[in-house]
């Protein structure tokens, strides 16, 4: 990076965070620290429920996701429509008429203070736990390609956030977000253009979207009906409807986002903006990453993208066997070029025989490819059994640094951090706001002024920062601890969507009911979890289901006596 | 905000701006998704 590229990401990422501090400077009261007020439109509703969803790891493995696999990936926002339907229909107008802050203070309402309290404990878990991850993961990324220090980026990039969130509240959150949001688009439109512009001279876009989809990474649709397989049509609309309604109505740092204009309309709009264009934004992106595929057919990419964790294996005794495949793999690229030749040829004169040929050729090729990919990964592991083999987050930034000119290069690190600090806001905002509204609140100060309560959601909010960044620091110990994450909201987000199911639709069901069955059910999830092999998205219906089932039953049995409040 | 006395801000949230009524919005939001599926199955197996 040069000095254009630090100036453009660090004069982005200040002017967006002065620019809300600015916007929100004469809003000290608590209404428009928590919930914002009505200047917020639907526009920035939109912008910023997306902006809370897409962290940096959105804009940089989902490239890489489609380098390595297609587009499959794709499937999984399918059933993030129909969620948004049902949360804009049903979720929207509740929380409006009851004027909630948090989404657990309808919990509140609905059952009694112990089933909020439930629901808020089990928000700021995960979510707490997960604003951890949403600094940590792009950090390591970035700084380990850049050669800055890990543990400074994580601490810098943290401390801004906290430092905006904390003294702006939800208002400077949401209108951050949509300049954030802003810059995301620009940047990843941006990066798409200079692919195009970066292909071999003669090869139109159709060639390489015709070399992309013979070579199967075009893959995005796929209706088959298979449980072992990961997406597909009918999990994505399945899995993808239960994991969105989970997300978008119950966790907190969505429902703030969307409740903040203060209008049933501008709330769903802002959802049905992303129930629109999430699909197709997600498709982008992953077709950006196709691009940059088919780009490395005709640039040769490193045979591994974390090249600096290659360079110090390379550096010990395994300078020898590497060099050997790094020879094998020169040769096989080589090779591919003359497949690739006779298969864009063989497309423009439309010879289904010659196509087929040219397919197999360049499968035999990529074939080879992979396997030595494989064995490369082999040695580095031998010499160093902690390295993360799994190198596709590193594809889409080695196509930044390495081929897209300077200020280019700054614009789309600043895409990233724009990423992580909105996502990061977002969470800080709701968690601060959570243990203070259902927690500090209820428990500590039930009565106290609007000035204590503001000062205590700023502790708050600058509370969680630290733990977030605290977490950050040490996430290194953890291993595979993005999937630790995850796991932990699947295990948590069935139960929490299963309490909100059954105070909408089971009418009948009363507080200790639900409040037992989430229990019981959060009892089970954790069973299911260390004694069977079940893939984790499944707990999220196994959850929900179980506290439905479980509340109905035991407000049938022993707890039909309780009274209706 | 309120137009009449006694009108309150939720039924001034009513009226919907482009669609009319929020039936005719989800609807909206089904025929773009049926028609993304579409498009992106028809785009995958033209260049497959």
């Amino acid at each position: 990076m040069s000095w254009i590229d630090y100036v453009v990401l660090i004069g982005t990422l200040l002017a967006i965070a002065l620019y809300g501090h600015w916007r929100t400077r004469r809003d000290y009261d608590l209404g428009h620290y928590l919930h914002g007020d009505e200047t917020i439109r639907w526009g920035t509703i939109g912008l910023s429920v997306m902006a809370t969803q897409a962290s940096a790891i959105t804009f940089l493995s989902t490239p890489g996701q489609a380098y390595e696999s297609g587009m499959g990936f794709v499937q999984i926002y399918f059933g993030l429509p129909f969620a948004l339907i049902l949360i804009c229909a049903v979720f929207i107008p509740i929380y409006h008429r009851l004027k909630v802050v948090t989404a657990y203070e309808y919990l509140g309402q609905r059952f009694d203070q112990k089933t909020r309290l439930l629901g808020a404990f089990l928000f700021l878990v995960q979510r707490g736990l997960a604003a951890g991850i949403t600094l940590y993961a792009p950090a390591i990324i970035v700084s380990t390609i850049l050669g800055w220090n890990l543990q400074l980026t994580i601490l810098l990039v943290g401390l801004f956030v906290v430092i905006y969130t904390t003294a702006g509240g939800t208002k400077a959150v949401s209108i951050t977000q949509r300049w954030q949001m802003t810059v995301i688009w620009l940047g990843m439109f941006t990066a798409f253009g200079m692919i195009l512009y970066r292909l071999p001279a003669g090869l139109s876009f159709f060639d390489a979207t015709s070399i992309a989809g013979k070579m199967g990474k075009l893959n995005a649709i796929d209706f088959s009906f298979d449980l072992t397989q990961r997406y597909n049509f009918w999990s994505g609309l399945l899995g993808g409807f239960f994991l969105s309604l989970s997300y978008f109505g119950t966790d907190q740092s969505q429902v703030q986002r969307y409740l903040a204009g203060g209008s049933v309309v501008g709330s769903r709009f802002g959802l049905l903006f992303n129930a629109i264009l999430k699909v197709p934004m997600q498709f982008f992106i992953l077709f950006t990453g196709v691009m940059v595929f088919v780009f490395f057919q005709f640039e040769k990419p490193p045979m591994f993208f974390n090249r600096p964790a290659y360079e110090r294996v390379q550096q010990s005794d395994a300078a020898g066997p590497l060099s050997a495949l790094q020879t094998r793999y020169d040769s096989t690229f080589a090779q591919k070029q003359i497949a690739l030749r006779d298969l864009t040829a063989a497309t423009h004169s439309g010879s289904a025989e010659a196509i087929a040929a040219a397919k197999a050729n360049l499968g035999r090729d990529q074939e080879e490819i992979r396997k030595i990919r494989g064995e490369v990964k082999e040695v580095l592991k031998a010499r160093d059994p902690a390295l993360e083999t799994k190198d596709s987050d590193y594809v889409f930034i080695t196509f930044i640094l390495n081929y897209l000119p300077h200020g280019i290069i700054g614009l789309l690190i600043a895409v990233i951090f724009c990423a992580a600090t909105s996502s990061t806001a977002a969470e800080l905002n709701a968690l601060g706001s959570t243990a203070e509204v259902d927690f500090y609140r209820v428990l500590i100060r039930p009565e106290a002024s609007e000035r204590h309560y503001l000062i205590a959601a700023k502790v708050l909010t600058a509370a969680w920062g630290g733990v977030a960044i605290s977490f950050a620091l040490f996430a290194g110990l953890v291993e595979n601890l993005i999937e630790a994450v995850n796991i932990l909201g699947s295990i948590f987000y069935g139960p929490i969507l299963g309490l909100f199911l059954v105070a909408f639709f089971l009418r009948f069901v009363r507080g200790s009911a639900a409040f037992v069955a989430a229990l019981i059910s959060q009892a089970l999830v954790l069973i299911l979890y260390n004694t069977t092999s079940i893939g984790y998205l499944w707990f999220n219906p196994i959850g929900c289901t179980a506290v439905c089932l479980f509340s109905t039953i035991l407000q049938k049995t022993v707890f039909a006596a309780e009274r209706a409040r | 905000m309120s137009g009449k006395p006694g009108e309150t801000k939720r039924e001034n949230d009513g009226a919907v701006p482009l669609f009319g009524t929020w039936r005719k919005a989800y609807v909206a939001v089904v025929a773009a998704f049926v028609f993304d599926v579409a498009l992106f199955y028809a785009f995958s197996r033209y260049f497959s």
